[in-house]
């Protein structure tokens, strides 16, 4: 991992699990992967955290996991989105969008002279 | 709570978990391989970045946990430790819940194997009893039916299965070889049934066959069935018991059958002798019942048949006389229905008291707690889970109360399955089964978590606001006031059906029974007997025995009778002389002095004597209610009758003795039955054999210090005289008459069990709402006490609306009972439904239990702190 990675703003890492997973069905070292890879490794999921949170999107029904083998031919666990996942996505992501243009807006502001 | 959890979850969630973590580790490793790391630095790295296994395990665990199941344990946890702080309401709700599920168990039980279950033989809904009415009996049916009958329709229906039996047993003698080789002579119970019975009911044999049609004609071979217990019991259990003889009844019959282990002929019988039905002697009345086997698809044929069969006997007796099939099971129960339908609706209203008892506690604790449901709404809690909070408290107490009463039912089905036995003579396999389980569990559910759901729905909308308005009273109170009534009422019904039936039954037991009971032994012994089938040697037998037993100094005197008071006697048709109307009269007989030792107050003319033989003129004593019956306006004595073929003249006139009437029945027990005494040399000898199979004579006697003595005496003495002849069911009269009242007395108490526990709860509803409308009112009673009321005026301003209320409950069950006391009608003898001291009983009873129920709060509001109440919530 590089040491420009920033980490991650709180609350913000089931939106990016539900959309890495959103193109794919992954096992959840491909997640974390996945993630870095579209961040063009600007963004640093925290391993630790990782499995907590798929754990409970699946507890919430937004994932669904089952087994399967990986590329190199071993058991894992792989997640998907289900029905209740994509629209909760679509969701998350229109407020995210209205929040980050928000914020964005604001901080762009400059002073009245 | 957290090692329960993790042992319930399955070792397979442990592996996974442990295998997404590895694969995750191994999967990063080989990347950092591929950077050109070496395997050990590169694993060693990998762990490092992906930090403590065992923190991401627990965190993935925690988000894993049954969520459902969790919240279930904390609130489990929550309701427990809000029981253990109020243990006095959580003990009071379990016990009252246990002893309603017990009673509706033990209740459902018996009325469910009595009256809804499939009788125990094969196909039993084919099975039907064959019953009667004529224009006489104005379409009410009868169910027994003479030889005539009978004949006609196995003569005019062929075609149908049916057979005839009598449904009486009687005990006779065996003599059987026990396992040690000496002969023992018993008493056993023996019932005698027609050809085809046995493959009617359909049953298998053991062993063997039943009876054949020329073993049931008069004059065929000496055959008996004896039930698996007999053979098992008695005869040792030989395998080579068919065709072995038994000497019963004194004559030798051959064994041709041994019923199966689990054959019940619904009589408790031991031993089947054929009928030999016929349309002389004992065919001449209606002694015999009909069993019919009706398929579905024989129904058209057999109604043709039965048609068929009704129209000749109709024609010989010119009355319009019908058949009429109607199902066993329905024939076999019909005389408990009515009582155990009353029971069950009394069980059912104690578990309705119980239900709102339920619903008003909780709206009282719903009162208490609004605070804190206020404020856990205030923290966030959402309505449903409060609800479930509640629910659970709920759930818990049913589950111990349920467990408890089942325990409970469990103890007492034992106690009432062995008195429905002996008492009520049922033989029936009363048993807690799955049937009984679910219908408890169904009603335990009812009972709690229904009744509870409208006030906890209500509790948990409370809304934060409540958070600032403390102890105002609202409407609630109102509708806990209509449930408290109602539940009142209930109780008040109950209560005074149980003083009815009561006062009916000791009504019943302690009037004058007209004989002296102090001291009496009787002992039942069976003339029925080859021994005895000529007269002159039971006349030599009574002589005999009479003289041994005035020889023993600790007897005052002794006799016979065919049958004692609070029994069924015999009944026989008379003419008096003039006349040829026939008159329906008890006919018993008594040795000399018999009637003397009893007590039976002498009115007129003299008793039974010495010397009055078989060789002197015929004689009779009749009991007051004959003379007022059939000879009103004349001199009794002198009087002549013509009774079994014979004319006799009455010598003596003796006070009533109550007895079950045999015929016109009114009350279990009645005075009112015309009987007359024969002296037992003077019976007909040709009615002698018959009689003897239908009764078994008793030997009385009077002991000189305690029963027990006598006891002893009459065994000895009797069992002496004539070894053959063994003495059964030696009781004293008192047991006697609790034997004939015992129907009674088991309806009665059951009725005052639940009498009891639905006053219970309903002062339970009493006091838990006086205490809250106190509890409620405190401030307004202290500022009333500050300005001057004087306490005995604010204590009755605090509880006379409670007592309005146990006074609306009053009428209102007074009310109800009338309504209902229709149905209880028919079971109170000597009483009515409005019989006023019941009321003023059950009146007292209600205002003891209100006054009870209301005092304790009352007596606190004596010791109200005013100054801390008025600061404390100005």
């Amino acid at each position: 991992m590089s040491a420009s990675a920033t980490l991650l703003l709180p609350g913000t890492l089931d939106l990016l699990v539900l959309k890495a997973v959103s193109l794919g069905p992954l096992h959840g070292y491909g997640v974390l992967l996945r993630i870095e890879q579209l961040s063009g490794g600007a963004l640093q999921v925290p391993q630790g955290s990782l499995y907590p949170a798929l754990h409970r999107l699946v507890q919430q029904r937004l994932l669904a996991s089952e087994w399967g083998s990986s590329d190199n031919n071993r058991r894992a666990r792989f997640y998907r989105l289900t029905e209740g996942g994509h629209r909760h996505l679509e969701q998350e992501t229109g407020r995210w969008a209205r929040v980050s243009e928000g914020i964005a807006a604001v901080l762009a502001a400059e002073a009245a002279s | 709570m957290r090692r329960w959890l993790h042992t319930l979850r399955n070792r397979r969630y442990e592996r996974e978990l442990a295998e997404e973590i590895e694969h995750h580790i191994d999967e990063r490793t080989a990347d950092l391989v591929a950077r050109g790391l070496d395997p050990d630095g590169a694993r060693s790295q990998a762990r490092r970045e992906f930090g403590s296994v065992d923190l991401v395990k627990d965190h993935c665990r925690d988000q894993d946990r049954l969520a459902w199941l969790d919240e279930l344990t904390r609130n489990l946890r929550f309701a427990v430790r809000r029981l253990r702080r109020a243990p006095g309401v959580f003990v009071a709700v379990v016990a009252t819940l246990a002893l309603c599920v017990a009673a509706n168990a033990v209740v459902f039980t018996v009325v469910d194997t009595v009256l809804f279950q499939r009788l125990p033989y094969p196909a039993p809904e084919e099975l039907f009893e064959v019953q009667w009415s004529s224009e006489q009996s104005r379409g009410s049916l009868r169910d027994s039916v003479d030889g005539t009958m009978w004949q006609s329709l196995a003569d005019t229906a062929p075609e149908l299965r049916a057979c005839v039996y009598s449904d009486w047993t009687q005990g006779v003698n065996l003599i059987a070889r026990s396992p040690t080789g000496a002969e023992v002579a018993t008493v056993v119970e023996r019932q005698r049934v027609g050809s085809g019975f046995f493959e009617l009911l359909g049953v298998p044999m053991a062993s063997g066959r039943g009876f054949d049609i020329d073993e049931d004609r008069v004059g065929g071979a000496a055959v008996a069935v004896v039930t698996w217990r007999l053979w098992r019991d008695r005869l040792g259990a030989r395998e080579d018991v068919l065709g072995s003889r038994l000497l019963l009844a004194g004559e030798a019959h051959t064994v041709v059958g041994v019923t199966a282990e689990r054959f019940d002929p619904g009589t408790g019988a031991e031993v089947f002798t054929p009928l030999r039905a016929s349309r002389e002697g004992e065919g001449s009345g209606t002694n015999y019942r009909i069993l019919a086997r009706i398929g579905d698809h024989e129904r058209a044929g057999a109604t043709a048949a039965l048609d068929t069969a009704s129209r000749s006997v109709a024609a010989m007796r010119g009355d319009g006389f019908s058949f009429e099939p109607v199902p066993l099971l329905q024939a076999r129960s019909g005389w408990l229905r009515d009582r155990l339908l009353v029971l069950w609706a009394a069980v059912g209203a104690v578990l309705l008291i119980r239900c709102v008892n339920i619903a008003g506690l909780l709206i009282a604790a719903a009162g208490r707690r609004r605070q804190e449901m206020a404020t856990r709404r205030a923290l966030g809690g959402g309505a449903w889970a409060v609800t479930r909070q509640l629910l659970t408290e709920n759930l818990l107490q049913t589950a111990c109360g349920a467990a408890l009463g089942l325990a409970l039912a469990g103890v007492a089905m034992r106690w009432v399955a062995g008195w429905a036995r002996t008492a009520l003579g049922l033989t029936h396999d009363f048993a807690l089964d799955d049937r009984a389980l679910l219908y408890t569990l169904a009603v335990a559910l009812l009972a709690t978590v229904l009744f509870s759901l409208a006030p906890t729905a209500r509790l948990a909308r409370t809304d934060r606001s409540s958070l600032r308005q403390r102890g105002v009273t609202d409407r609630r109170s109102k509708g806990r006031a209509v449930l408290v009534a109602g539940q009142v009422a209930l109780g008040v019904s109950l209560l005074l059906a149980a003083t009815l039936l009561t006062r009916s039954l000791s009504g019943l037991s302690s009037a004058d029974p007209g004989v002296e009971l102090e001291g009496v032994v009787s002992g039942a012994v069976s003339l029925a007997d080859a021994n005895f089938a000529e007269a002159g040697a039971v006349r030599e037998y009574f002589a005999s025995g009479v003289e041994a037993l005035r020889a023993d100094p600790r007897l005052v005197g002794a006799g016979a009778f065919l049958s004692l008071p609070f029994q069924r006697g015999l009944n026989m048709n008379f003419t008096l002389a003039g006349d040829d109307d026939r008159h329906l009269t008890v006919v018993n007989y008594a040795t000399p002095g018999a009637l003397e030792l009893l007590a039976v107050r002498h009115v007129a003319g003299r008793l039974i004597e010495d010397r009055d033989r078989s060789t002197s003129p015929l004689v009779a004593v009749v009991n007051q209610t004959f003379t007022e019956l059939h000879l009103a306006g004349r001199q009794p004595l002198g009087a002549r009758i013509s009774l079994m073929g014979a004319e006799r003249e009455v010598v003596g006139v003796v006070g009533d003795v109550r007895q079950v009437p045999s015929f016109s029945a009114s009350a279990p027990l009645a005075r009112d039955v015309p009987t007359v005494y024969l002296p037992a040399d003077q019976f007909p000898v040709e009615a002698m054999g018959m009689v003897h199979t239908w009764f078994q004579p008793h030997w009385v006697v009077r002991a000189r210090a305690t029963p027990a003595a006598g006891t002893e005496a009459l065994r000895s003495a009797i069992e002496r005289l004539e070894p053959v002849t063994p003495i059964a069911r030696i009781s004293g009269l008192e047991e006697a008459r609790a034997r004939a009242l015992a129907v009674e007395r088991f309806q009665a108490l059951l009725f005052a069990v639940l009498a009891l526990l639905a006053l219970v709860l309903a002062a339970v509803g009493l006091a838990g709402i006086t205490a809250t409308e106190i509890g409620a009112r405190r401030r307004e009673m202290a500022v009333r006490i500050a300005l001057g009321s004087s306490l005995p005026e604010v204590v009755r301003r605090a509880i006379l609306p409670i007592l309005g209320v146990a006074a609306i409950g009053l009428a209102i069950g007074l009310l109800l009972a009338q309504l209902g006391g229709r149905a209880l009608r028919g079971m109170l003898h000597g009483i009515g439904t409005d019989d006023p001291w019941s009321h003023l009983i059950v009146i007292g009873c209600l205002v003891g239990v209100a006054v009870l129920a209301c005092a304790p709060p009352a007596l606190r509001l004596l010791r109200l702190p005013v100054a801390s109440v008025l600061q404390d919530e100005a």
